[in-house]
């Protein structure tokens, strides 16, 4: 069943410049039980999008349309008590950097008691075993003392914990994690990531994995979509994207992916800058620095179209099929030929 | 915002001339100038008890207040601008906090840290403050004492008023560092 189903979600800021279109047109699934990566490089929308299906985008600043349905409910237009209540018990967050995603003032204990006294209605020694309790879910070690500490006596990979403890204290359905390792040490990381595994099979919730990091939605996401300028351009399982990449923009971040056992070259990089989002270009979004860019691509947008792979797969260029599996093939005998040079 | 504008720009000599002058004796509201003991039946004194002290003393307090009401309205107003764009208020919001719970719970203590520091630094500025106020209204005070010890060139009374003050700046002070570790668990002593 879909925990959360996101339909032609628009998210445009106002600014003195005119409007930002930072998400346009987006629409996905998240399965119960299962991982969605999302991935895409900065500014491409992938952070807003989610911001803005928590409801947590200004109001004020910015105009929201589309649909975004938790298991069934519409989420956008609902009254701003019942956002809350959804907000930390059906959908839990987790953001990029732990260092200052944590109230330098409070102790680790009373951020993680105010996540169950906000929503339930239990004493604040019952909201401290809570607390403890899921601080040993995520393997903090000396949780009954631990409670006590600020922030600033934890490191960044146990305040990371700490931050999905708090996720998690309620009991959540889907877990939307902000690029959650960006900001540690690849030890740390790979930690991080079996801990959010092993959660996820016990808690049985549906994970949203941001990353702009290819190798994390290898390991951990079941289905993937890649933005770019505000749009899904590509998406799919994740075993397919991997074998049999159907879009320009993704054979480049596959190719610009550091390999261990290339011979030491420079990486490969997709040339220019993301596009800007206050003059998007006109049709397809990566035309400005497609390799393989035609007319047509700087005319018109290219439909989400399905691959020949399955009705799963599906893609937006205008590249037809052919020349599609010609060129992937010729990239992927470039890459092995340099990593076995 | 206009009340910061004009508080921070009026000088306190001019504030309380203009409201000695409206408030006192156009609108016979207060007294123009003058001050009254606060202890009942005090000897010599024209006037006493605390009701006429505070009475003698509302348009004092009220110039010597404006400026630093607009310096501190600026300042407040910056620091709860910048918390709220921190990443734990968006923490915050995520698990649910009504936005009340938000500004008093993460917002205000964690905006208060730079506003408490400059409150330290601020008393020297009352000091100073405090001549032109009672100068103006006529009231015996330490800065109206520094005045009348420079016009009659006396050196040891303009000494002893400084090093007093000084002593005060820095108690003060040291209260205040006191009071960050209170409000800051990251600078308390282990």
């Amino acid at each position: 069943m879909q925990a959360l189903e996101v339909t032609d979600l628009t998210t445009r800021f106002r600014t003195d410049d005119g409007a930002v279109k930072a998400v346009s047109g987006v629409s996905f699934s998240v399965d119960e039980g299962r991982t969605l990566g999302v991935v895409g490089e900065s500014g491409s929308g992938k952070s807003v999008t989610f911001l803005t299906v928590m409801g947590l985008v200004d109001p004020r600043q910015s105009e929201v349309t589309g649909s975004v349905k938790l298991h069934g409910e519409e989420m956008l237009g609902a009254s701003q008590s019942r956002m809350r209540e959804i907000r930390g018990v059906k959908i839990g967050m987790i953001f990029q950097d732990p260092m200052t995603s944590l109230n330098p003032v409070k102790t680790i204990g009373w951020q993680l008691e105010e996540a169950v006294l906000i929503h339930q209605d239990v004493s604040k020694k019952e909201a401290r075993r809570r607390a403890v309790e899921v601080l040993k879910q995520v393997e903090i070690p000396n949780a009954d003392r631990r409670v006590e500490d600020y922030p600033h006596q934890f490191s960044g990979g146990m305040r990371q914990r700490v931050m999905i403890a708090m996720a998690l204290i309620n009991n959540p359905e889907i877990l939307i994690a902000d690029e959650p390792t960006t900001a540690l040490d690849v030890t740390t990381q790979a930690q991080i990531l079996r801990l959010m595994e092993r959660l996820q099979e016990e808690f049985r919730m549906a994970i949203v994995m941001i990353t702009h990091d290819l190798g994390v939605v290898a390991e951990l996401a079941d289905d993937v979509i890649v933005m770019y300028g505000g749009r899904v351009v590509e998406q799919s399982k994740v075993s397919d994207l991997f074998a049999k990449p159907e879009m320009p923009y993704t054979w480049g971040l596959l190719g610009s992916l550091p390999r261990l056992n290339s011979s030491g070259g420079r990486l490969e990089q997709i040339p220019g800058q993301p596009p800007s989002l206050l003059h998007p270009p006109v049709g397809c979004p990566f035309n400005p620095r497609c390799e393989f860019v035609m007319n047509v691509c700087r005319e018109q947008l290219p439909e989400l179209e399905t691959a020949p792979i399955g009705e799963d797969h599906r893609y937006r260029c205008h590249l037809d099929d052919e020349s599609r599996a010609r060129i992937w093939s010729a990239k992927q005998a470039a890459m092995m030929a340099e990593d076995a040079a | 915002m206009t009340f910061v504008l004009v508080g921070i720009s009026a000088h306190p000599v001019w504030i309380g001339l203009i409201l000695s002058y409206v408030v006192g004796f156009r609108l016979h509201l207060t007294p123009i100038a003058g001050y009254c003991n606060f202890f009942p039946g005090t000897v010599g004194a024209q006037c006493s008890g605390p009701v006429n002290w505070a009475y003698h003393l509302i348009l004092p307090w009220i110039t010597f207040m404006i400026l630093f009401a607009a310096l501190y309205v600026r300042l407040v107003r910056a620091n709860v601008m910048e918390t709220m764009s921190e990443d734990y208020v968006r923490t915050a919001r995520a698990k649910g906090a009504s936005q009340s719970r938000v500004m008093v719970q993460h917002v205000l203590r964690n905006s208060m840290l730079p506003v408490v520091t400059i409150l330290g630094m601020d008393l020297g500025l009352a000091l100073g403050g405090a001549i032109f106020t009672e100068s103006i209204f006529n009231l015996p005070g330490l800065g109206h004492e520094v005045i009348n010890a420079y016009n009659f060139n006396d050196l040891p009374m303009i000494t002893g008023i400084v090093v007093f003050s000084t002593i005060c700046v820095i108690v003060f002070n040291f209260v205040v560092d006191v009071t960050y570790g209170f409000l800051d668990p990251r600078i308390r002593p282990t």
